[in-house]
């Protein structure tokens, strides 16, 4: 097992490692490291990791936003689609405006 | 009095008289982005009207034109977007904003997913009257405030409410203005296209069943089309009075901060 006095860290070959990344198994200086839910991980580990949840969440995000597209499509569609129903079972007399014609005074 | 206008905003007079000014001054591009998306959508809407109200065979095709009335909705609502982004620059004294694919796409998504719920929700609170100021200017706000950039839509909508609900007796009263305006200006429309057959009848000889008989054009789609000639030319100014709101309160809040 490799100590940590005979290691250099892997960014900077001028300073000497003070911990090793428990991902990557490299070593690093204490620029290079940081602390993150109790482990000790290097900037590119820490990166992969925030980068995996969010690219998770952004391929979630993005179906859900086509899934509430889809939705807002249907609810035009149908929309147009009861106010065409509406229109084609209204009387003739209706959309001809001779609804209001019929003489019920000369009927009676 | 500062406090007041705070609370208050400014007039509705003001704010309508600035939105007429900027409409009045703005290119012609910026109109014809408006129209653009617009035209379309009212000339088929009353194609479908006519269709749906005279033809035998609806039926048979009511579910495809509804599907592409809806498309052409959802395609005005796209260049509205456009037009109140470019209603913004201008309030802002910037050049026209330049559209990329990614950016127009956002704005497409974001007005398909938040403008339909409007169909059915305008019309049901208009039952009620009272909250009809709130919830329009809400998706007025959501026209006006699409930006086609990376923010959630959640956020897009939060910051539409939150306008929405600023300074509410100027968005009552600017709403009750442009709808008296909106009356007139459908009377008006209304009363050209009555008179137009008798027009061309004296002064060219056309004779037509509606020169014989005006009152022949008192139908559904007559109305119709009266509607969508009072929208295309009340709709831009409602739409700029938003787009500056929204300008306004912003603002404002940056002054304050």
């Amino acid at each position: 097992m490799p100590s940590f006095v005979h290691q250099r860290c892997f960014n900077h070959a001028g300073s000497e490692a003070a911990a090793r990344c428990p991902e990557c198994r490299r070593f690093f200086c204490r620029e290079c490291i940081t602390e993150h839910d109790d482990r000790v991980l290097c900037a590119a580990c820490l990166k992969k990791l925030a980068r995996r949840p969010l690219a998770r969440r952004f391929a979630f995000a993005q179906i859900f936003h086509l899934a509430l597209c889809a939705f807002g499509v249907l609810m035009a569609w149908f929309f147009f689609f009861l106010i065409g129903e509406g229109l084609s079972k209204m009387p003739d007399s209706f959309h001809e405006g001779t609804l209001w014609q019929v003489h019920w005074i000369d009927k009676e | 009095m500062r406090r007041a206008r705070r609370q208050h905003g400014r007039g509705a007079f003001d704010f309508i008289e600035e939105a007429t000014h900027l409409l009045r001054t703005a290119p012609a591009a910026t109109l014809a982005v408006y129209y653009a998306g617009t035209v379309p959508f009212i000339l088929g809407l009353l194609y479908y009207w006519t269709d749906m109200s005279r033809s035998p065979f609806a039926n048979q095709h009511l579910a495809e034109a509804a599907l592409g009335v809806g498309a052409l909705f959802l395609w005005m609502k796209f260049w509205q977007a456009i037009f109140a982004r470019r209603v913004r620059a201008q309030i802002a004294a910037e050049p026209p904003p330049r559209l990329h694919f990614r950016r127009a796409l956002n704005i497409f998504l974001t007005q398909t997913i938040v403008q339909p719920p409007g169909l059915f929700i305008i019309p049901l609170v208009l039952v009620p009257v009272i909250p009809f100021a709130w919830v329009y200017a809400f998706f007025q706000n959501a026209t006006a405030l699409a930006d086609g950039d990376d923010s959630s839509l959640s956020r897009l909508c939060k910051k539409s409410w939150k306008q929405a609900v600023l300074w509410p007796r100027q968005n009552n009263l600017a709403l009750a203005i442009m709808l008296a305006f909106a009356f007139c200006v459908f009377l008006n429309w209304a009363t050209v296209c009555i008179m137009l057959p008798g027009l061309l009848k004296m002064l060219l000889g056309i004779e037509s069943a509606f020169s014989k008989s005006p009152l022949a054009m008192l139908n559904t789609t007559f109305f119709a089309g009266m509607f969508g000639l009072t929208y295309l030319s009340v709709d831009p100014v409602l739409k700029t009075i938003y787009a500056l709101r929204c300008f306004t309160a912003r603002r404002c809040k940056r002054a304050r901060t």
